[in-house]
């Protein structure tokens, strides 16, 4: 979600120009006539869709294109206009609607510039006979249509009486299939009745055709009160609309009160008054009549910016203010805007915003800010019975959003006087944190979207002067919502009215320091603004105790969990500023959400605390803040122990066990000392979790634990079947480890279970070798304070250890191999234990090792433990080495059964190439031999005799190598032959 | 639609520029705003941060971004990029040491990618005092004929006589103009001949000049 597709590449001009017109010429030098084929229409279809793609790179820099548009569009024109005739004139018919259709599509991508459209007194009658052609009432060539009606509603414009194309016996004809032809189309679903409205407002305003407005608004009454259609309703609405925008002031004052009557029957429909398109047309409908009652005025936003040349500042301000009579109607029609502000849906709300303030523009002073008060009345009705603005309804949403919007309008147009600024801004500042919660997520964004556009109007519109006094609050809000609301587009609206307000006022305080730390882009990431901006900017005394607040308030209590723990992690980072005086104070008021109903709250309080612990954990100096760290452990005790433990409540468990880890002190694990007793409780149920995240909670809170106290971890006691972060907390703590952890770490590495979480076996190892390797380092680290060293780690178990990792190095899944490559290189450079007889602990044929793992390792290119190909040919050598020998070979052998073709081709190659390599029988004792090798082969299989899992890997491995003929030498040895048929019997007597 | 939408479409509709005063520290950018907006100009100390000013320019809105110029400030230059139509490159005539600097300086910028296409003009401010480098020995200093990638003008100016500040910006707004509202800023002289051949009916609306620009706020 976070940063939408970057930016948009920006084009300095229309570089695709060639291409496009190629593209267009080539679509335009067809035959419109002629039927074209699958293939041809396939490929004129894709010409179509690249043009289009072409145009779409365009969208947001469309003006690029203005210099081209004539030349581009005219040949299009052109061509649907000879079409147009020779459909008209001489009766020809086409045979591919496709073509003409993805003609007018062309020109419908550039309906926006009619300008270009041929309006002769010559088209008109084209057009006209065109329009009621076959190829046009194709169903599929609404593009056509839609053209048509367009170019039609053009040629309506030419300044000549439209009588003049009538026949001697009808006059008036040609005007009323003009408008035969709007009305049919006007009740239409698609884009046809865009057009046909269109066609009848220039129809209208014709001088000549005004006489038939009455007619038609009359028409539209009856057709609405009979027919209740949204469709044609929205049709004459629009027409109507585009009239009152478009057409003369005195047409509107003619017709007045039938063009209210109009708005008042609509408003009496109960199913068009359903319909959101249909109110968002009859608000702009009622506004647009009492703007054209009024008279127009210069802008006033545009008098307070300063003209370059000195005349020009003249006109300017010559524009001065007369005196006029406010028509009746006015007040009434703006009592229906601030409803309609107040509108479920956005459209509405935002056509009545506009239309209060260009209603607003042309009022007298007096009257425009009664209108302003109004609208910032808006902000009290559902605030009175609401304690905090979080207890607004939901629906308070639309009135805030519509209020907000409406006041950015009339501040954007320089109409906020300085009196009212105050107010407004208090509810502005309000605004901004607007956030509903509504089940799991909420509502309000384009509240505080809508709350940062009127403060970014103000801050272009007001004199510095006038809002000096709001800078210090305004400077500190906008800083809090830059860094910490959720939505990027928030926080970037609030950054861009921040660095509006720092051009444009110099008013807020390190304005430009700020601004530089919560730019558009440093917002952008809320992670980066979380964790990076926001203390930056609270190093500002100005702003710290405001984001200090707002974090306490509101972003621990957020509905969303990641945003809760990006605010408490923010928390640390403000606090880290000044630890001794933030410190304590943040950890007091987090601990006052910790005595809520809402596990939401319970989880940021928590993970405040937890945060603030680490802070003071590594504190260059922890004893300092020991006592503060033994007050957020007590704070545990004001979360209900059944909270915690509740099965749903994970995300508090974890944070509870997070808690517990950071901030344990050594007094806290003595039961009858520990301010919160039952903390042993609360890390079990962690470990015992089924959820991944709350285990790793718990198990960092077990090697907290482990840390401070000698040996509390007990293997035995623990419940660490089938948990793999068990084992691997049970690997750091253990400074202080006995053989049992060794024994069980080394039992966990024998786990090939599943179940329906899936290879739960394998995690298990994986953590299990961690463990070990972390065990063995650790305790080989510290073996110079240890005085009985040989007893914490006795050399046997040691070197079992490392052939255990060993196996797991060479068995058959990639992740374990790799994962004990890691582990087993990492012991392999781990320095020897101080200690005498160290040699007793050095890992046996060290050399060999080294020069198989880390020498090769590192020139070769990175290839890891994971990767078959590489390993295994290295990894029969270790079958040299006695004391791993029987690990290593059990694992090779379970690969060589592998059904993973990288895995078990090297496997067996490696193990024939490593057999042929030995000689028979061997006089030197560490020396391998084939006799030997088979003998081991063999006690695997006795070992083992019940386990297929290993039995079958076996014989699989037999087979390979009597495949191979690797045991031929063996029949020249009397010795050989006879071990060789003792084998045999030897596998198959029991079967 | 948010508030960043909101200011595009502002922009657009309201026929706004965006244009940013740079240049080396102690260049006089602020003082030719100040000049233009009929302040005082005496007494200006180094710009820290920079300020907005809007000027009304013919149907046009001006924002004009001052940004300081001192080396310390000139890092955060890259900020104030976004939808820049426009850049004023203020050159101290008279302080030869630093103009190969200057040179540098400007040429880095023009590699900008979100000044792509951006009109430049150079100003070389200080030509009323004595020993002042021409316009043409700036333009050959900063070697501006090179730069292919912006439509480019050199002015010799003065910010205390007040010489060529307007006309510099009237180039501006025109090459901007041309660029960003091509539509409405050749209608203007159409639309005058149509209406002039249409007068035999002057109540005949006017031909919509509906421009890219021209999308309602509320879509």
């Amino acid at each position: 979600m976070e940063d939408d597709n970057e930016e948009t590449k920006l084009f300095a001009s229309f570089e695709k120009y060639e291409e496009f017109s190629g593209l267009q010429i080539s679509l335009l030098s067809l035959d419109l006539f002629s039927q074209s084929s699958p293939e041809e229409d396939r490929s004129e279809a894709l010409m179509v869709q690249s043009y289009t793609n072409i145009l779409n790179e365009y969208q947001e820099q469309a003006y690029l294109l203005d210099p081209f548009l004539e030349d581009l569009v005219s040949p299009v024109v052109g061509s649907l206009k000879a079409f147009a005739k020779a459909v008209v004139e001489k009766g020809q018919i086409t045979q591919s609607n496709e073509r003409i259709n993805r003609v007018a599509l062309l020109l419908y991508n550039y309906i926006k510039f009619p300008r270009f459209f041929p309006h002769e007194i010559a088209d008109l009658s084209i057009a006209l006979d065109f329009i009621s052609s076959s190829p046009v009432h194709a169903r599929e060539n609404w593009a056509l249509r839609y053209v048509t009606l367009l170019w039609l509603s053009l040629i309506c414009m030419i300044p000549f009486d439209l009588e003049q194309f009538d026949e001697p016996d009808s006059l008036g004809g040609t005007a009323t299939r003009i408008e035969g032809v709007g009305k049919s189309y006007l009740s239409k679903a698609g884009l046809e009745r865009e057009g046909a409205a269109i066609l009848l407002s220039r129809l209208y305003m014709r001088k000549d055709m005004s006489a038939k407005l009455p007619d038609f608004l009359r028409w539209s009454v009856s057709s609405i009160q009979t027919s209740v259609d949204p469709f044609s309703c929205v049709g004459l609405l629009q027409a109507i609309c585009e009239v009152v925008k478009s057409g003369s002031a005195g047409q509107v004052k003619a017709h007045l009160s039938q063009l209210m009557d109009l708005a008042s029957v609509v408003e009496q429909q109960i199913i068009l008054t359903a319909n959101t398109v249909v109110r968002k047309f009859r608000i702009k409908l009622i506004s647009r009549i009492i703007l054209r009652l009024l008279p127009a005025r210069a802008s006033a936003a545009r008098l307070r910016g300063r003209a370059l040349s000195a005349d020009a500042q003249e006109a300017l301000i010559n524009a001065a203010d007369e005196e006029f009579e406010v028509p009746d109607e006015t007040e009434a029609v703006l009592e229906e805007l601030f409803r309609a502000l107040q509108d479920k849906d956005t459209i509405v709300r935002w056509s009545a915003a506009k239309g209060i303030a260009r209603i607003t523009e042309r009022l007298p002073s007096e009257f425009a800010g009664q209108v302003l008060d109004t609208v910032i009345g808006l902000f009290s009705i559902h605030s009175m019975a609401a304690a905090s603005m979080y207890d607004l309804p939901s629906v308070a949403e639309g009135t805030w959003h519509g209020a907000c919007l409406a006041c950015a309008e009339i501040a954007r147009r320089g109409l906020v006087t300085d009196d009212k600024l105050s107010e407004l801004i208090s509810w502005l500042t309000k605004a901004l944190y607007f956030d509903i919660r509504k089940g799991a997520h909420s509502i309000g964004s384009n509240v505080r979207d809508a709350a940062s556009f009127v403060l970014w109007s103000l801050a272009r519109a007001q004199r510095p002067e006038a809002l000096a006094i709001h800078a210090d609050h305004l400077s500190q809000t906008l800083a809090v919502v830059s860094l910490y609301d959720r939505e990027v587009h928030i926080r970037r609206a609030a950054s861009a009215t921040f660095q509006e307000f720092v051009g444009r006022t110099s008013l807020f305080p390190h304005g430009i320091d700020v601004l530089r730390k919560t730019d558009f882009y440093a917002v952008g990431i809320r992670r980066n603004a979380y964790l990076v901006a926001a203390p930056e900017v609270a190093e500002h005394l100005e702003y710290r105790p405001y984001l200090i607040d707002h974090l306490l308030k509101v972003t621990l209590r957020h509905w969303d969990a990641s945003v809760r723990q990006l605010g408490a992690q923010s928390l640390r980072g403000l606090c880290e500023l000044d630890l001794l005086n933030l410190g304590p104070d943040a950890a007091l008021r987090a601990s006052r959400l910790l005595d809520v109903p809402d596990s939401g709250d319970v989880h940021g309080g928590l993970l405040a605390l937890a945060e603030i612990a680490a802070a003071y954990r590594d504190y260059c100096q922890p004893s300092y803040l020991h006592p503060e760290q033994r007050k957020i452990f007590s704070y545990l005790n004001d979360v209900s122990l059944e909270t915690i433990l509740s099965p749903r409540h994970e995300l508090v468990t974890s944070a509870a066990n997070i808690l517990i880890a950071n901030s344990i002190t050594a007094e806290e694990t003595h039961t009858d000392e520990s301010s919160v007793p039952h903390w042993r409780k609360i890390v079990d149920a962690g470990l015992k979790s089924r959820s991944t995240p709350v285990q790793e909670a718990a198990a960092s809170a077990m090697t907290a634990v482990s840390k401070l106290v000698d040996c509390s971890a007990v293997p035995g006691e623990m419940p660490i079947h089938r948990l793999p972060s068990s084992y691997q907390m049970l690997g750091a703590s253990c400074l202080v480890v006995s053989c049992q952890i060794i024994d069980a770490l080394q039992e966990g590495l024998g786990d090939y279970s599943t179940d329906e979480r899936g290879d739960v076996g394998s995690w298990v190892r994986m953590a299990c070798i961690k463990g070990l390797t972390s065990v063995v380092q650790t305790l080989a680290a510290h073996a110079a304070v240890l005085p009985t060293f040989e007893q914490y780690l006795p050399p046997a178990k040691c070197h079992s250890a490392i052939g255990g990792i060993l196996k797991q190095g060479v068995e058959r899944l990639d992740n374990v191999r790799q994962q004990a490559g890691e582990c087993f290189t990492a012991l392999l450079s781990s320095p020897l234990p101080s200690v005498p007889h160290a040699e007793h602990w050095r890992i046996r044929g060290e050399r060999l090792m080294r020069e198989l793992f880390i020498e090769h390792y590192s020139t070769s290119d990175a290839k890891g433990w994971n990767d078959g190909a590489w390993l295994y040919p290295r990894a029969v050598k270790l079958l040299d080495i006695e004391d791993y020998r029987d690990a290593v070979l059990a694992g090779l052998i379970l690969s060589a059964n592998s059904r993973t073709d990288s895995t078990q081709r090297p496997v067996t190659a490696g193990l024939i190439s490593y057999a042929q390599s030995l000689p028979v029988t061997s006089v030197e004792k560490d020396r391998y031999d084939l006799l030997r090798f088979i003998r081991d082969l063999m006690s695997q299989i006795s070992r083992n005799f019940s386990s297929n899992n290993v039995v079958i890997p076996v014989l699989q491995t037999f087979h390979i190598l009597l495949e191979a003929d690797v045991f031929e030498p063996l029949a020249e040895d009397d010795q050989g032959l006879n071990r060789y048929c003792f084998a045999q019997s030897e596998i198959f007597c029991p079967i | 639609m948010g508030l960043l939408t909101i200011i595009r479409k502002i922009r657009q509709k309201e026929k706004e520029m965006r244009i940013l005063f740079l240049g080396l520290d102690n260049a006089g950018k602020t003082t030719i705003l100040k000049k233009l907006s009929g302040e005082d100009i005496t007494g200006i100390s180094p710009t820290l941060g920079f300020n907005i000013k809007t000027f009304v320019h013919r149907q046009y809105t001006l924002n004009i971004w001052d940004v300081g110029g001192q080396r310390t400030l000139r890092p955060y230059w890259r900020n104030y990029f976004e939808q820049t139509d426009a850049l004023v490159w203020v050159v101290d005539a008279c302080d030869r040491m630093r103009m190969q600097d200057c040179k540098e300086e400007l040429h880095s910028l023009l590699l900008e990618d979100r000044l792509a296409g951006a009109s430049l003009l150079v100003l070389a401010n200080k030509q009323d005092l004595p020993g002042s480098l021409s316009g043409p020995e700036i333009r050959d200093a900063l070697d501006l004929d090179s730069i292919k990638s912006h439509h480019w003008k050199i002015l010799p100016c003065s910010a205390i006589t007040g010489e060529n500040l307007v006309e510099g910006l009237d180039w501006v707004v025109n090459d901007v103009a041309g660029r960003l509202y091509y539509a409405t800023a050749t209608s203007d002289t159409s639309s005058k001949v149509r209406r002039a051949s249409t007068s035999e009916e002057p109540s005949a609306p006017q031909l919509p000049v509906q421009t890219s620009a021209a999308v309602g706020v509320s879509s």
